[in-house]
């Protein structure tokens, strides 16, 4: 374990190049652990709303606690799926400006879904 | 680029499907279906804040037969790719790799996804 943290600080803090692959592999570990968490807390919070309705889901962000498990899951998930989406595209497009449109696309979809997530989150909250 | 294209020895057409392979497939397509799960999810909080016409034309669609096919697929795509990718930092940190090891491995993430997907189905519909 302390072997593993003192390669992670050393990836780090050595000078890279921006698109490294070290660093892209270890956010993409790093993104689905967040993930994870989040998902499974989300999840156990969703399930005790089990009839799910406009009301008793409102109901439910109102607590603090819901709203910042399913934040935090949008936030990492969105990080995870944008990384993800940037290795497929690698693995497939080789074509230059293909893969500056495609990749560029994905981010801002990516964006833009994880600012309505979070966005609709806030409006419930300031709602209710 | 090669103008002159080489020929590809026969691969897709003759390799014969194994867990291994066909787990690690499944693997990226679910990754890719989960980023339009994602994007529905969004959708959906959006129409609970902003948009209740919405929200309850996406409920009542969900409530249909196939809504529930495609809730219960929806699942089973997300667990597939989380209990998955716990088998890939697994192997990040060096465990598993032993043939057997990694069949079994494969064989409980299967196991344990259906039985995830049909438990969470039951509590979203049957309680």
């Amino acid at each position: 374990m302390t072997h593993f943290l003192s390669r992670f600080f050393a990836l780090w803090t050595t000078p890279q190049k921006k698109e490294s692959g070290s660093k892209h592999w270890v956010l993409q570990r790093v993104s689905a652990v967040g993930t994870i968490v989040f998902a499974f807390w989300s999840l156990a919070l969703l399930f005790q709303i089990t009839p799910f309705t406009y009301d008793s889901l409102h109901l439910a962000f109102d607590k603090p606690s819901h709203v910042i498990a399913m934040g935090g899951f949008l936030f990492f998930a969105y990080y995870h799926a944008w990384l993800g989406i940037e290795m497929v595209i690698e693995d497939y497009i080789h074509h230059p400006l293909l893969k500056t449109i495609f990749m560029a696309t994905a981010r801002l979809a990516c964006f833009i879904g994880a600012f309505v997530g979070l966005y609709s989150l806030l409006i419930i909250i300031l709602r209710n | 680029m090669n103008h002159h294209k080489q020929p590809l020895s026969p691969h897709l057409g003759v390799y014969k499907p194994q867990l291994t392979s066909v787990l690690s497939i499944l693997h990226r397509l679910t990754g890719l279906t989960l980023v339009f799960i994602l994007f529905g999810l969004s959708l959906w909080l959006y129409s609970l804040s902003m948009d209740s016409a919405l929200f309850m034309n996406i409920m009542s669609h969900l409530q249909t037969a196939y809504g529930k096919v495609l809730t219960g697929g929806m699942f089973f795509v997300f667990f597939y790719h989380l209990y998955n990718g716990l088998r890939h930092l697994m192997w990040d940190f060096g465990k598993g790799f032993l043939m057997t090891t990694v069949y079994r491995t494969g064989y409980f993430v299967l196991t344990i996804t259906s039985l995830s997907t049909i438990l969470i189905l039951m509590c979203l519909w049957l309680i």
